[in-house]
């Protein structure tokens, strides 16, 4: 027994070693790094935006952060901002639901503080009770952030999420990326432009029909319900005006808003009046670019009217 | 609990630690018995982690098989003289052999087979123009039912045949049913392999749980790397069969041929390399199918332990080969069927093993199924042609009837099926990870075949010590990598 267990608690020591040989091996050749570490992707562009980020923040002060999943980083046109005089960087990811923006929140909070935090919060994503691994994997493998406080939030991620491989990968690629930056091997994305601040423009083509699909009723998840007040509480102690954003949708997803019975700003986008024009869509709650700018609009001059009220 | 999950890699150690602390006291009365309760209630906490609900049928058909098998025994020992021969039944023992069969089978017809039965005899007055408003029930399938219910099965049945002598210790008893490791996905033991390994005391050997880890993780390569790779190219081909070309179709059949593979038989080494890390022996359940020459060859390698179920308490006892043409035609279509029939309610299913029968029966009517029981390419490394092109013969009808297997019901099958010729073209797409996986599986299983390159492996010299070592290292990367999405077994639904 003693033979075995020294053995094992060998191989054990020396496994990282093992795993030593092929980061290095990784590190040389962007083949092995896409099939055995993982592979790089624009989609959702998490490389490029990390990137500018990490040349903006200490150069330009942001009036609106916003942070949520796909309907938000396709959905959130920052030129419309603009026009209203308001900066928004969006940091909305794919899949990134409540639990997944705390941390991020945190670390882009130690970067500057905005004005508004714009929380983009598409129901259908909020009944999780764990913490879904791919949009941890997406800032790990994409992400160009890496100081300490960004590679907390990405620990604290890692942590949430149970994905002991997200654990893994945590040891290559803060080296990796003291090589080149993420975004040189990553696959295309040939339906999505990276339009800057954050915001992918999306080339689909637009629906002409609202698409069959059946309403779904969804109640928010304790673990999404603590992460949301978390980052009420962080927004409350640093003067951060929070709002919440139901993103427009063809087929509405049927929530009850009295899980979250905190006194929430809420926006609903289904409100928006092109919220039900399928031309805005490419399916059922994505909108293409042009529909986006046409949101994003109507979005800034909600956020800028809710603002004014003391 | 799943054997790709987090909670069994703190489940494993920390059992296996508890397990050979309490091995220290197996020599004293009771010591084993507290061994072996720990491994009950492992497994009933490894079963439960499911549905505890259902430990329940577990603990009933426990019970049921541990009483009628002393009363088998205690019959034979009344009714039949001690110098009968073999064959010498007890007309008592007989009626509790059947109480057994009766409580064990009607759980599996009620939990597995009940809604398919209803469903059918609805459809089949429909055909007939006689609509009928039958509600179905609302039934879950409990986990690995079919597994130990035929491992319980085989006990009275042994006892029955006064080929096993009953236990009379629960504990042991509901240990051997209940052995966490191959519960829910076999392999399915014999009471007679398995009860004997559980009643005496067990001695660690170092080289034994080696072997054991090191099947571990080549299983658990086999399931998380190779079939769920598989499985994300043959989900979107079989859920989306209208929209692709014949060839890609073809491919999308043979990724399930290999994801079925990886993952059954991934399943069953994890589960034997396992059981090794307790001192118990499991029987293999695979070995190398698709090197298989024949069909029947096939068939004596694949799901080993469920086939020989059939071959031992009901192909034989039909008589098997050896009573005349025609009742061996007839018993070889009730083992296919029955077979068949065992992996689901469906009649996909059914029409698999009735492919697999009529495959079977020219080899068995020419008397050639005993053709190919020799290792593939002894002591060479590569094949003839003749057994090349038996391979490739039998890989692609196996292929074929596949696609029964894994279509929803046998429109999807026939419609998937008849689009690999009627649908002309290029592969819409091709899985090059997955191509990649297979191809490293199938040359290191084609390698492992030749004992001179195994013997080197297994060389215990410095360097080929560290290569194997980083190999390994590489494995557990590997299986961290794509162990994410916990995606269950496919056996487990049998």
């Amino acid at each position: 027994m003693k033979r075995f267990l020294l053995r094992v608690g060998l191989f054990l020591i020396l496994m990282p070693l093992g795993w030593a040989v092929l980061f290095a091996l990784a590190m040389m050749n962007s083949g092995i790094e896409s099939r055995f570490i993982a592979q790089e992707r624009n989609w959702g562009f998490v490389n490029a935006k990390s990137l500018e980020w990490a040349q903006l923040r200490h150069s330009t002060p942001f009036d609106v952060l916003a942070f949520g999943s796909s309907t938000c980083y396709s959905g959130i046109d920052p030129r419309a901002f603009e026009e209203r005089d308001m900066k928004l960087f969006n940091f909305c990811s794919s899949s990134q639901s409540i639990p997944h923006s705390l941390p991020l929140i945190e670390a882009a909070f130690e970067d500057q503080t905005p004005e508004v935090l714009l929380l983009d919060v598409y129901p259908a994503i909020w009944d999780k009770e764990t913490v879904s691994s791919e949009p941890v994997r997406d800032w790990i493998v994409n992400g160009n952030l890496w100081d300490t406080h960004w590679a907390k939030a990405y620990g604290k991620l890692t942590l949430a999420s149970h994905a002991p491989f997200a654990w893994m990968i945590m040891l290559y690629y803060p080296f990796r990326r003291m090589l080149s930056p993420a975004g040189k091997n990553a696959t295309e994305d040939p339906n999505g432009l990276y339009e800057g601040r954050g915001f992918v423009f999306r080339t689909f083509p637009a629906l002409s029909e609202v698409p069959s699909d059946d309403p779904r009723d969804i109640s928010m998840s304790s673990t999404v319900l603590e992460a949301l007040i978390r980052i009420s509480d962080l927004c409350e102690s640093r003067g951060v005006k929070l709002m919440l954003i139901n993103p427009p949708q063809l087929v509405e997803e049927v929530f009850d808003p009295s899980t979250v019975a905190r006194d929430f700003v809420w926006i609903d986008g289904n409100q928006w009046p092109g919220a039900k024009r399928p031309s805005n869509f490419y399916d059922d709650h994505h909108l293409v670019g042009e529909g986006a700018l046409r949101y994003s609009e109507w979005l800034s001059l909600q956020v800028t009217q809710i603002q004014k009220v003391p | 609990m799943l054997f790709n999950s987090l909670e069994f890699l703190l489940f494993l150690p920390t059992v296996f630690a508890a397990y050979w602390i309490l091995n220290r006291w197996t020599d004293r009365p009771r010591g084993l018995q507290a061994q072996n309760f720990l491994l009950l209630v492992s497994s009933y906490v490894f079963y439960g982690w499911w549905d505890w609900r259902f430990l329940s049928l577990i603990a009933f058909s426990t019970l049921v098989d541990y009483a009628v098998g002393i009363q088998i025994a205690k019959a034979n020992a009344r009714e039949i003289p001690a110098d009968a021969d073999e064959s010498a039944r007890s007309r008592t023992a007989k009626r509790w052999l059947w109480v057994s069969l009766a409580v064990n089978l009607g759980l599996l017809g009620y939990f597995k087979y009940a809604n398919f039965f209803i469903e059918s005899w609805v459809k089949a007055w429909e055909s007939l123009g006689v609509s009928m408003h039958v509600s179905t029930l609302h039934i879950v399938l409990p986990v690995g039912i079919s597994f130990y219910t035929f491992q319980t099965l085989s006990y009275s049945i042994d006892i029955y045949r006064r080929k096993l002598n009953p236990t009379r210790n629960l504990i042991d008893f509901a240990a051997f049913v209940s052995f966490f490791p191959q519960l829910v996905a076999g392999p399915i033991e014999r009471a007679s392999a398995l009860l004997p390994q559980i009643q005496r005391r067990r001695q660690f050997d170092a080289e034994v749980a080696s072997s054991g880890l090191r099947l571990i993780l080549w299983g658990l390569f086999k399931k998380v790397v190779i079939a769920d790779t598989c499985a994300i190219f043959v989900n979107d081909v079989f859920d989306h069969h209208h929209e692709y070309s014949g060839p890609t179709l073809i491919l999308g059949a043979v990724y399930f041929a290999f994801q079925i593979y990886g993952d059954f038989s991934g399943y069953s080494d994890i589960a034997i390399g396992t059981a090794r890390l307790f001192g118990i022996t499991l029987m293999t359940n695979f070995r190398t199918p698709y090197f298989a020459r024949d069909i029947a060859e096939f068939w004596r390698r694949w799901h080993i332990s469920l086939s020989t179920w059939f071959r031992d308490y009901l192909y034989i006892p039909l008589g098997g080969s050896r009573v005349g043409k025609w009742k061996a035609v007839r018993n070889t279509f009730v083992i296919f069927l029955v077979s068949g029939f065992w992996h689901g309610a469906n009649w996909t299913f059914v029409v698999w093993g009735l492919i697999h029968a009529l495959l079977f029966l020219p080899l068995l009517l020419m008397n050639r199924n005993l053709r190919n029981t020799g290792e593939i390419a002894d002591g060479r490394w590569l094949p003839s042609l003749r057994e090349l092109g038996g391979m490739a013969w039998t890989f692609s009808i196996v292929t074929l009837a596949w696609v029964f297997f894994r279509a929803e019901n046998l429109n999807h099958a026939l419609e998937f099926i008849t689009h690999f010729g009627n649908r002309p073209g290029s592969l819409d797409k091709l899985s090059k990870t997955g191509a990649f996986w297979v191809t490293l599986m199938l040359c290191l299983e084609w390698g492992a075949r030749v004992p001179t390159a195994w013997n080197r492996w297994r060389s215990s010299s410095v360097p080929m010590t560290a290569a194997r070592w980083l190999i390994y290292a590489l494995g557990v990367w590997l299986v961290m990598k794509n162990i994410q999405s916990q995606a269950e077994f496919i056996y487990f639904q049998f």
